[in-house]
């Protein structure tokens, strides 16, 4: 596991309708959580969800592609996301709420994801085989586009994550520190420090303070 | 404010309409499963990701006993215990044709080096010159700026590092405890101090800060505050009395303390502190100041408040050349509230940490004693003897804020009841070359006296900290350039070519270490040394009769295959003995070290749990090496002979859904067997991160810990905080309490037999025998 792996983020506050699954616990009695939440049954509502996929997919999408592997799983992240909004249904203030509790999600799960698929994915055999450089799995619109997300995919997560959102999504250093449950100064030692890196790796002036 | 390069990128971050589709037909299928009230199907992910496969792992014990309690419900699958690993399978990503073209090339070129003799990162030679030799008290603040000027200018700023897993927690009082036998089947673990469980610990006898203390008599929340003290509130909330957070992070909004009376039925709150509105001499504090809550800590009578006290500041965009000058920083201009928020606010932010203690003698009417505050980001804390140390992280930002001749700007400063001064240069040391611009300052509070007794302040940064009872050790990571082979064959290549998203093949990591001995009421920087890799958290280190135990994850620089190794270092943390390659291609996941013995769990493909001796500290040596499934986040020594482990749960083909909990027998170090699991099928757990959320009670033989399940693939979305009984045989479950969505870092006590769950939004009383609910209580304001 990576060394920047244990970013603390906070879990995503989800609320709200809930189906009561119990098709996985080990002893419904024990685990019943259907109980004591609380909420209205069939809250799920594919417009809202696709009104979300809409307004949100490409946030959602982008960090998945920062935050995991190739783009395979980044595609999985994708889909889990949705499914867990449209499933939990989680009562937002606003589009606020409801932008924070898609991207903390999507952090979340590209994390268990890295992990899961970092375990099993493998580390090519012979030299015929590509190496597993999965950093060049999403291309884009031109080789300057291109340097900038290779160097990006080799920083420790925890600057990634940042400068991610620094950059991709416009978010000011308050909201990144809401965002990931972490000191703004944290937020801005790590925009500085990975300004720096990334400098270095591409040898230009976009990263300048 | 950026370059419109990065906006294009945005835009093709855009998802295909193709995966859309796919995802239309996952939620159409869900609804229809969901609305069908049949067995769910098990949503295996189509054609990636094994991992998040569905499977429940019971063993055969566990299995029989849910038959015996519940006859008619099937049991799961029984445990696989063969390790049989599937063929190894070859992902190729989509690539462009020139990117192509370069790896190919490059993949020949690495390809040789990975099959060629093993390049581990080399540890920095042992230091051999004695530690006045390495470090230096300046003589004055002109050698301190004189310091960081070296820094600024070889522009080597070092070590970003990462954050540790949680800042402080401990080792429960396994060491301690008594195991009262009473015959085989059930080995009760029972302690002495029954009266309460306290934080758990990673030393025992050192306490650690935490959201929630208790003496057995009262009980200390830090609560949830409305108070309009947070700067970075809502911007779009339009309410003057709503101050919506944009985040329901609990560190936002953590502004009082709730001194609760623990009763059964009658548990009541009996005072609450707002701690804000004492500290600004008689007001409230307001932005850009802010004052939240991160610690307390209890000894006697005196409740300490460790807080973060920081001041917002507004950058001036004359200075900072990346502001677009066409736009008007003024509040209030043509700006929407988005822009507003990041042109406000949005210089350097002012770091202290506040520690106020208060007389608690008479809980129901704490008294404010004494305002004590560092500069620098709170970090953690520990309590050893009456005296409390706090750990900051004094960062001097930006170098154009310095001024030579005032020391204030570049070094830090220390406050009681409002004055403030400099650490004295005598008591600031800096290493020789000094890391970067950080200085980690440390206090001695004592309690007794509410007087500071010492302080230093080390010009060198801290990622991880371990206290034992004579010694604080600070390490710090360190990543350091080293050409990588393109490099050094000349090949200039734009940006680095990683043979692996996970590894930048051109940087080795080190974790630099700091012995800082308690010296009587003063602190004395005794040593310094250096292992590669990194810490996977403060239970990575341990000291044993002045060894220093400290287990790493190597990351070479010519492979992407960790190496987890074990090191033990001198009092001069030089290495005396090490197992440099415990594992390949495994990383660490945790660490518990015991005595003479040490458990380290790594995880990649046979994920084994390593057994060392450690009496040798010359020649540590694996004892046992026991393959299981899935990994442990946290070990928890249980007893004499047992060791918890909370994490994930596996199987052949890497982490499964859910988490469990697994029962070590390591009676015979040479033979550790699993005694028992047992599947929490939840998703998460923040005892898995953060130690002190695992609650440890041997009188009771009870443990519990919060979980939280994300409804994915397949399961009922929310938390609870649940208890199991732990014997010699294994786990079982007794009761779990849900919780509301909002409560964070739930901790739960017991207080004499009742147990309390408790959060800063409120509180839970449960019966200790039946866990009935007794009382709730709600702690927010």
């Amino acid at each position: 596991m990576r060394p920047d792996d244990r970013l603390a983020i906070s879990p995503a506050p989800p609320a709200g309708a809930h189906q009561a699954d119990h098709s996985h616990q080990t002893d419904p009695e024990f685990f019943a959580l259907g109980d004591h939440l609380e909420g209205d049954p069939g809250a799920r509502s594919l417009v809202r969800t696709e009104t979300a996929v809409e307004r949100h997919g490409a946030m959602v999408f982008g960090v998945a592609v920062t935050h995991t592997a190739c783009r395979g799983d980044a595609e999985d992240v994708f889909q889990e996301v949705f499914l867990a909004y449209h499933r939990t249904a989680p009562r937002c203030r606003d589009e606020e709420h409801r932008k924070a509790w898609l991207l903390r999600t999507t952090l979340n799960i590209a994390r268990r994801l890295a992990a899961s698929s970092w375990r099993t994915r493998v580390v090519p055999l012979t030299a015929d085989d590509p190496p597993a450089a999965t950093a060049v799995s999403f291309t884009f619109a031109s080789e300057r586009q291109d340097a900038i997300f290779r160097a990006l995919a080799t920083l420790p997560e925890a600057t990634r994550t940042v400068l991610h959102l620094f950059y991709f999504e416009d978010l000011p250093v308050a909201e990144i520190a809401s965002l990931l449950d972490i000191e703004p100064g944290a937020v801005k030692m790590r925009l500085s420090r990975g300004r720096a890196d990334m400098r270095d790796r591409l040898r230009g002036e976009l990263f300048d303070d | 404010m950026t370059d419109p390069i990065f906006r294009d990128m945005r835009q093709q971050f855009t998802p295909p309409p193709e995966l859309v589709d796919r995802l239309r037909g996952r939620l159409a299928a869900d609804d229809a499963a969901a609305s069908g009230d049949g067995a769910p199907t098990a949503h295996a992910v189509p054609g990636r990701s094994p991992g998040l496969n569905q499977h429940q792992a019971a063993n055969q014990h566990q299995a029989k006993r849910r038959a015996r309690r519940a006859a008619g419900r099937g049991a799961g699958p029984a445990h696989r215990a063969d390790f049989a690993r599937p063929p190894r399978r070859v992902s190729v990503p989509l690539l462009s044709g020139a990117a192509l073209a370069v790896l190919v090339l490059a993949g020949t070129v690495v390809y040789a080096t990975v099959k060629g003799p093993r390049l581990t990162a080399e540890p920095l030679p042992a230091p051999t010159a004695q530690a006045e030799d390495l470090v230096s008290s300046p003589a004055d603040y002109a050698a301190v700026y004189a310091a960081l000027e070296g820094v600024w200018q070889s522009g080597d700023l070092q070590g970003y590092g990462f954050l540790a897993k949680a800042e402080s927690g401990g080792m429960p009082a396994a060491e301690s405890g008594d195991s009262a036998a009473q015959g085989q089947a059930e080995l009760a673990y029972t302690d002495d101090s029954s009266a309460y469980t306290g934080t758990n610990v990673q030393v025992a006898g050192i306490d650690e800060g935490d959201l929630v203390k208790t003496d057995g008599e009262h009980i200390f929340v830090a609560s949830l505050s409305n108070l309009p003290s947070d700067p970075y509130s809502d911007p779009y909330s339009d309410s003057d009395s709503d101050s919506y957070s944009y985040s329901d992070s609990y560190s936002a909004e953590l502004a009082d303390i709730s001194v609760v009376k623990p009763d059964g039925e009658g548990t009541r709150v009996v005072a609450r502190i707002d701690v804000a509105s004492q500290f600004g001499d008689g007001q409230a504090l307001k932005p850009p100041n802010s004052l939240v809550i991160a610690d307390l800590m209890l000894f006697n009578d005196v409740l300490a408040v460790v807080a973060h006290h920081n001041q917002a500041t507004i950058a001036d965009p004359a200075e900072d050349p990346a502001e677009d000058p066409a736009q008007d920083p003024a509040p209030g201009a043509n700006l929407s509230p988005e822009e507003q928020l990041k042109l406000l606010y949005d210089g350097p932010t002012i770091f202290k940490t506040a520690v106020l203690l208060y007389d608690v003698s008479n809980a129901e009417q704490p008294r404010l004693l004494t305002k004590l505050e560092q500069d620098g980001s709170y970090r953690t804390s520990r309590l050893l003897d009456g005296k409390l140390h706090v750990i900051s992280d004094h960062w001097i930002q930006d170098r154009d804020s310095t001024d030579p001749d005032d020391p204030a700007t570049f070094a830090p400063s220390i406050a009681a009841d409002g004055d403030s001064q400099v650490i004295a240069p005598a008591d600031l040391v800096i290493w020789d070359p000094p890391t970067g611009t950080e200085y980690v300052v440390i206090s001695a509070i004592d309690l007794a006296s509410q007087q500071r007794v010492a302080q230093k302040a080390i010009l060198g940064g801290v990622d991880t900290l371990y206290m034992s009872f004579d010694n604080i050790y600070l390490a710090h990571t360190r990543w350091q350039d080293q050409p990588n082979l393109l490099g050094r064959l000349g090949l200039a290549l734009e940006g680095y070519l990683a043979t692996d998203a996970d590894s930048s093949a051109a940087q080795a990591v080190f974790t630099d270490l700091i012995r800082v001995r308690l010296a009587g009421s003063d602190f004395e920087v005794a040593a310094q040394g250096s292992v590669p890799g990194t810490l996977v958290d403060q239970f990575a280190m341990d000291e044993h009769e002045s060894n220093l135990r400290v287990a790493t994850t190597v990351w070479p620089t010519d492979s992407s295959e960790a190496v987890s190794s074990l090191h033990v270092l001198g009092p001069d943390l030089a290495v005396i003995g090490q197992i440099e390659e415990l594992m390949r291609d495994e990383s660490i996941q945790s660490v518990r070290f015991d005595g003479e013995v040490g458990y380290v769990v790594t995880f990649r493909q046979t994920d084994p749990l390593f057994t060392i001796d450690l009496a040798d500290p010359a020649n540590p040596k694996v004892m046992s090496a026991l393959k299981i499934e899935g990994f442990s986040a946290y070990l928890h020594p249980w007893g004499e002979d047992r060791l918890i482990g909370i994490g994930y749960a596996g199987d052949a083909d890497g982490l499964t859904d859910g988490m469990q909990l697994v029962l070590f027998d390591v009676s015979d170090p040479f033979d550790v067997s699993v005694a028992a699991s047992l599947a929490v099928p939840y998703d998460d757990a923040d005892a898995l991160w953060d130690h002190r959320g695992f609650l440890a009670d041997p009188t009771n033989s009870l443990i519990g810990f919060q979980v939280r399940d994300w409804g994915m693939p397949t399961g009922t979305p929310g938390q609870a905080f649940a208890f199991f009984s732990v014997s010699g045989d294994g786990f079982e479950q007794r009761f779990s309490v849900a919780l509301p969505d909002d409560w964070y870092a739930t901790r739960g006590l017991r207080v004499g037999s009742d147990f309390y769950v408790i959060s800063s939004s409120g509180l839970r009383v449960l019966d200790g025998d039946s866990f009935a609910q007794l009382a709730e209580l709600d702690l927010a304001s």
